[in-house]
C-alpha cells in the first residue's frame, strides 16, 4: 500500500490522473468508480468479491474492484469498461459479444469482458479450457457460459491483429 | 433444426447487446441526476439505453423489517427523525388507500406490517434521508415488541399447527384438486403398487444485478396545486410495470394514470423481480410522497438474499396402481408447496404445479391433491417454471422408478404413455396441435446417444468401489404457454399498439420487459418481418406506464406467444393501411383463440392455449469416495413452435440448462429454527460458474403454432423446468440407488449411500 492516512490519493483512471482527498483512503475503489467519476460501466453484483462483476484491471492484472481500498490503488494505473470499450480491442469484445448473444440482462457483461481481455493478453489463443478458467470468477446467471466462450473465441480469432501487437 | 424458409429463425447481433457490453446501458443504480447527459447512443440508434432521471437530490431509502418471525405487534416505536429525515409506516397509508398487495388471486400481504408479523423480514417501516449513515441509525433505534409465538420452519410443522395455524384452521392456503375415472377401483384391482416421495427445496433467482428501485413525488399534489400529470413516479428494475402500477394506486388510493412507472434495464429476473418490486415499492412510493423528494433504494446482496421470494419448496408423493403386466392403471398423487408466510402467488404456483404433475404422460384414472401450505418463512414467489420444476421432478423421477420395478428401460417405458394430439389433458381440456415427442427424443438420440450409453452403463460389472460411477438420465418437459386457467382472457386482456411516426419510422409500445430473455431482439424481428424494416430500425424504448398500453407482465412464456403475436397482427394491419409521411397508429387487443374454453370455478377445460415441448439427457460421473458429481454431457431438445432467433432461443436452452443442473446438483438454500435462511451472502449459496458444467446441447424442431408470431410458442420456463430431473435419473444410474430429493450435494448423496436402500 503506497499511502499513509496523510498522503493524497493520486491514481490513473482510462489514462487520466485523479487525486482524491487523503480521508478517502478506506473507500471501497468501486464506489470512487462509480459515486466519484460516475464510471457507471462497473456493477457491483456482490460487494464481497464472489461475482466478478466489479472487475477492472489494476496495473494490468483483474481485480475485484469492490474488494480493493482506494489507497491501495494508489499510484497505480486503473482501466475500467469505459476505458476498454474506447479501444480497438475493446470494441471488437463488445462487437463479439453482441453478435454471438454473450451478453442477455448484460449486468455481468463489462466485467465478463474485463476478464476475457486480460485473458487475450496474456494469451492471444486460449483453448475452450483456458477460456472457461479466465472467466471462471466472474459470474453470469443468464447464459449457462456458452455463448460468452463463443464471443471470446471468436474475439480471439478475429483480432488476432489486436492481440498480436499487444 | 429450423427449417430453410423461416429466415426470421436466423440470428441477428442482439441491438441491446453493445450498449450492455460497453457498459453504456444505465441500470437503476447508474441512474445520474441533477441534469447529466443521458448514457450515449449506440451504433443501432433506436436502443434505449436508460435515461437521465433529471429528478435533482435523491434521498436514500432503508427498510426496517421485523427482526421477529411470528407474533402479534405490542408496539412499534420511532426514534425521531432529525430535518431531512422520514419515516413511513402503516399509519401513512392514505385514507381510502389499502394495506396490502393486490396479486392475482390473493391480496393477503400487507404493504407495511400492522397488526402481526409473520416472517423475520417483514417490512415495517421505510426511512430515507440524505445521509446513509444517520439512515443506519435511525434503523437500529426502531423498536418493535411482539408477542412472540413458535416459528413454523417447514410444511411438517405447519401441518402439525406447530404454536397454533398460522393462516385459517389448518394452515392451508388454498387446494387444487383433479380427478379422472375410477383409480379406487384400480388400485383395488391393481396387481402391485409402487410409492415414492420426492423432495425439492427452495430456489434463490440469484440475479447479477439486486432488486433496486426509485420513486419520486411526480408534481400533481392531491389538493390540486397542478391538475395533469402523475402523482407519483417510480421506476427501476422490474419484470411487470403494470403489476407496479397496479399495486401503488391500489395502496395510495389514487387512479392508474396518477401513478407513472417506468422500466429501466433489467440485469436479470428470472421470476424474482416479478412480484418483489410491487412488495416494497409501495413502501417506498409512500416514503417519497412524504417525505416530499425522490427515494432510491437499492437492496445490498445480502438483503436481498435474505429477503426477496424464492422457488416454493415442494414435496409430491405418487403411488401407482399396476396390472400384472406391469401397466399403469392409475395414479394417486400429492403436490404440497411451500408457500411461506403469506399466500401471494401460491394458488397460481399450486395451479401450475399440479396441471403438470402428470407430466407427458395419459394416465387412465388418477387423483391428485394439491396444497399450499403456510410456514414462518418468506413469503415464496415466481421463479422460471412456476410450480412445472418442481411437480414435473415428481413424476419424472417416478417414471423412472415404475420403469426399475418393472424392469424396463426408462425411454421405452415412458413412451408407452406418451400424450398425443387429440388426448384429454388433466383438466378435461384437449391437446389440440400436433405432439412431437418421437421427432425430439430422436434428435436427443442423435446427439446424445442416450440409448446406447444407458446400455453400457447398465453392463458395467466387476467395478473396483475406487471406480467412477456413471450414468445417463432423461426427463421430459410440456409447459402450458401463456396465464394458467383464464388469466389471459379474464384478467389481462393485454393490449399494444404500433405507433409510426412522420418519418415512417415505426414505434413498438407494450409493455413487456427485457431482462435479458430477449424480446428487445425478437419483437424487432417479428415487427421488422411483416413491414420489411430491418429488425434494427425498429423503436422499442422500455415501458413507460404513460405511455405504453397494458400487454400484461414479462411472465408465463407468454411474452414472444401472446404479446409478439399481437404485434404481428399491428404489423399486418398497419401494413394494409400505410401512409408513407403521415403519422399512423394500430392498436390491437388480445383475443382468446377459437374453441378454447375454461371453467375457473370447476376448473375444467383448457387451462393453456397450447403447450410447449421438451426432452432433456444428463450424463454424470459420482466420485465413489466423495460423492461429488460430474456433469459430462447435457442435451435439451425442445418444440417452441418456431424459433424467432435461434441465439435467442438457443441462449435460453443453455442458460434453463445451467439453472436447472445448478438446482439439482448444487444450490442448497435451507432455513434456521427462525425461518431465516441459512445462506445470506453469494459465497454461501452456490451458482453453477463457468468451471462447473460442459456446453449444452441444444436444438429445437419445428411445429408452428397458428396463434403465436410467426409460429413461436413460449419457451423461456421449460428450459428449467426438468434439467434436474434429467441429472438425477443419472446419478441414480450411476450410483444403483433412488435419489428422491434435489439438490443431490455430495453429503446428501453420502447418506443416500449410507441408508441402506438398495436399488431395485
Amino acid at each position: 500500500m503506497s499511502g499513509s492516512a496523510t498522503d493524497t490519493i493520486v491514481l490513473t483512471v482510462n489514462g487520466d490522473p485523479r487525486i482524491l482527498k487523503p480521508d478517502d483512503g478506506m473507500r471501497r475503489l468501486l464506489d470512487v468508480l462509480r459515486d466519484d467519476l460516475r464510471l457507471t460501466g462497473t456493477k457491483e453484483g456482490c460487494g464481497e468479491g464472489e461475482c466478478g462483476t466489479c472487475s477492472v484491471l489494476l496495473d494490468g492484472t483483474l481485480v475485484n474492484s469492490c474488494l480493493v481500498p482506494v489507497a491501495q490503488a494508489s499510484g497505480s494505473s486503473v482501466l475500467t469498461p469505459e476505458g476498454l470499450a474506447a479501444t480497438p480491442a475493446g470494441r471488437l469484445l463488445a462487437e463479439c459479444f453482441t453478435e454471438c448473444h454473450g451478453a442477455q440482462c448484460g449486468f455481468c457483461t463489462p466485467g465478463m469482458i474485463m476478464a476475457s481481455y486480460a485473458l487475450l493478453m496474456e494469451n492471444p489463443r486460449p483453448d475452450e479450457q483456458a477460456v472457461r478458467e479466465a472467466i471462471s470468477g466472474n459470474i453470469c446467471r443468464c447464459t449457462g457460459y456458452d455463448y460468452i466462450i463463443d464471443a471470446v473465441m471468436l474475439a480471439a480469432e478475429r483480432g488476432r491483429d489486436i492481440w498480436d501487437a499487444r | 433444426m429450423s427449417s430453410p424458409d423461416s429466415s426470421i429463425t436466423r440470428a441477428i447481433p442482439r441491438p441491446d447487446g453493445m450498449a450492455k457490453a460497453d457498459g453504456s446501458a444505465l441500470y437503476v443504480a447508474d441512474l445520474k441526476f441533477g441534469g447529466e447527459a443521458a448514457g450515449g447512443q449506440s451504433e443501432f440508434g433506436a436502443v434505449p439505453l436508460g435515461t437521465d432521471a433529471g429528478l435533482g437530490e435523491v434521498l436514500h431509502g432503508r427498510l426496517y423489517r421485523s427482526p421477529h418471525a411470528r407474533g402479534r405487534i405490542l408496539s412499534l416505536k420511532l426514534p425521531d427523525c432529525p430535518p431531512g429525515y422520514t419515516i413511513v409506516t402503516a399509519d401513512d397509508i392514505p385514507e381510502g388507500g389499502k394495506n396490502e398487495i393486490p396479486m392475482a388471486t390473493a391480496r393477503d400481504l400487507p404493504a407495511l406490517a400492522r397488526d402481526e408479523i409473520r416472517y423475520a423480514g417483514q417490512i415495517v417501516a421505510c426511512i430515507c434521508g440524505p445521509d446513509p449513515a444517520e439512515l443506519e441509525r435511525l434503523h437500529d433505534a426502531v423498536e418493535l415488541e411482539v408477542a412472540a409465538a413458535p416459528v413454523v420452519c417447514s410444511m411438517d410443522e405447519a401441518l402439525a399447527l406447530k404454536g397454533g395455524p398460522i393462516h385459517g384452521e389448518d394452515n392451508v392456503f388454498c387446494r387444487v384438486d383433479l380427478d379422472r375415472g375410477d383409480p379406487d377401483a384400480a388400485f383395488a384391482s391393481a396387481a402391485r403398487v409402487v410409492e415414492g416421495i420426492y423432495d425439492t427445496g427452495f430456489q434463490e433467482q440469484m440475479y447479477l444485478e439486486g432488486q433496486g428501485l426509485i420513486a419520486w413525488p411526480a408534481g400533481r399534489d392531491t389538493d390540486g396545486a397542478q391538475e395533469a400529470g402523475p402523482v407519483v413516479g417510480i421506476r427501476g428494475s422490474m419484470q411487470c410495470p403494470y403489476y407496479v402500477n397496479h399495486t401503488l394506486h391500489h395502496v395510495l388510493n389514487l387512479e392508474k394514470d396518477d401513478v407513472r412507472v417506468i422500466q429501466d434495464t433489467v440485469g436479470g429476473a428470472f421470476g424474482g423481480k416479478e412480484d418483489y418490486p410491487e412488495i416494497f415499492g409501495a413502501a417506498l412510493a409512500l416514503a417519497a410522497l412524504k417525505a416530499g423528494k425522490p427515494v432510491r433504494l437499492i437492496m445490498d446482496r445480502e438483503e436481498d438474499l435474505c429477503y426477496t421470494s424464492k422457488r416454493h419448496p415442494s414435496r409430491t408423493s405418487y403411488r401407482t396402481a399396476l396390472d400384472a403386466e406391469g401397466r399403469i392403471l392409475a395414479m394417486d398423487v400429492t403436490v404440497d408447496l411451500d408457500g411461506g408466510a403469506y399466500e401471494t402467488y401460491t394458488r397460481v404456483v399450486l395451479m401450475r404445479a399440479v396441471f403438470h404433475s402428470l407430466g407427458v404422460y395419459d394416465i387412465p384414472a388418477f387423483r391428485i391433491r394439491g396444497r399450499g401450505i403456510a410456514t414462518n418463512t418468506v413469503p415464496s414467489g415466481a421463479f422460471r417454471g412456476f410450480g412445472a420444476p418442481q411437480s414435473l421432478f415428481g413424476i419424472e423421477m417416478h417414471m423412472e422408478e415404475l420403469a426399475r420395478s418393472v424392469g424396463m428401460d426408462p425411454l421405452v417405458f415412458r413412451r408407452q404413455y406418451w400424450i398425443e394430439q387429440g388426448d384429454a389433458t388433466v383438466t378435461g381440456g384437449e391437446f389440440r396441435e400436433p405432439v412431437i415427442l418421437d421427432k425430439l427424443v430422436a434428435r436427443a438420440e442423435q446427439m446424445s446417444d442416450f440409448s446406447g450409453k444407458r446400455a453400457r452403463y447398465a453392463a458395467v460389472d466387476g467395478r473396483s468401489p475406487t471406480d467412477m460411477m456413471r450414468g445417463i438420465g432423461i426427463s421430459f418437459i410440456l409447459h402450458g404457454a401463456g396465464f394458467t386457467g383464464d388469466g389471459e382472457q379474464k384478467i389481462i386482456k393485454g393490449e399494444v399498439a404500433l405507433e409510426k411516426h412522420a418519418d415512417d419510422t415505426v414505434e413498438i409500445l407494450c409493455a413487456a420487459v427485457d431482462m435479458g430473455q430477449g424480446p428487445q431482439t425478437t419483437f424487432r424481428k417479428v415487427v421488422g418481418q411483416v413491414l420489411g424494416i430491418p429488425a434494427h430500425e425498429i423503436l422499442f424504448p422500455y415501458p413507460d406506464t404513460s405511455r405504453v398500453p397494458d400487454s400484461g407482465p414479462s411472465v408465463a412464456s407468454r411474452t414472444i406467444m401472446v404479446v409478439g403475436y399481437l404485434l404481428q397482427k399491428a404489423a399486418e394491419e398497419l401494413k394494409s393501411i400505410w401512409k408513407s409521411g403521415e403519422q399512423q397508429r394500430v392498436d390491437r387487443k388480445y383475443e382468446l383463440p377459437p374453441d378454447i374454453f375454461w371453467d375457473q370455478e370447476k376448473l375444467e377445460g383448457d387451462s393453456y392455449g397450447t403447450y410447449g415441448w421438451g426432452v432433456n439427457v444428463c450424463e454424470v460421473e459420482v466420485d465413489p469416495l466423495t460423492w461429488e458429481t460430474t456433469v459430462l454431457g447435457a442435451w435439451g431438445v425442445y418444440d417452441v413452435g418456431r424459433a424467432i432467433d435461434q441465439r435467442v432461443v438457443d441462449g435460453q436452452i443453455q442458460g434453463g440448462m445451467s439453472q436447472a443442473l445448478g438446482y439439482g446438483a448444487m444450490e442448497k438454500l435451507e432455513v434456521d429454527g427462525n425461518g431465516r435462511f441459512r445462506q445470506v451472502a453469494w459465497a454461501d449459496y452456490m451458482v453453477p460458474t463457468s468451471l462447473d458444467f460442459p456446453r449444452t446441447g441444444a436444438a429445437t424442431v419445428d411445429n408452428p403454432y397458428d396463434y403465436g408470431a410467426f409460429g413461436a410458442k413460449g419457451m423461456g420456463e421449460m428450459v428449467h423446468d426438468a434439467g434436474h430431473a434429467a441429472f438425477a435419473a443419472a446419478v441414480e444410474q450411476a450410483v444403483g440407488r433412488p435419489c428422491r430429493q434435489i439438490p443431490l450435494v455430495p453429503e446428501t448423496l453420502m447418506e443416500i449411500m449410507q441408508s441402506g436402500e438398495a436399488g431395485e
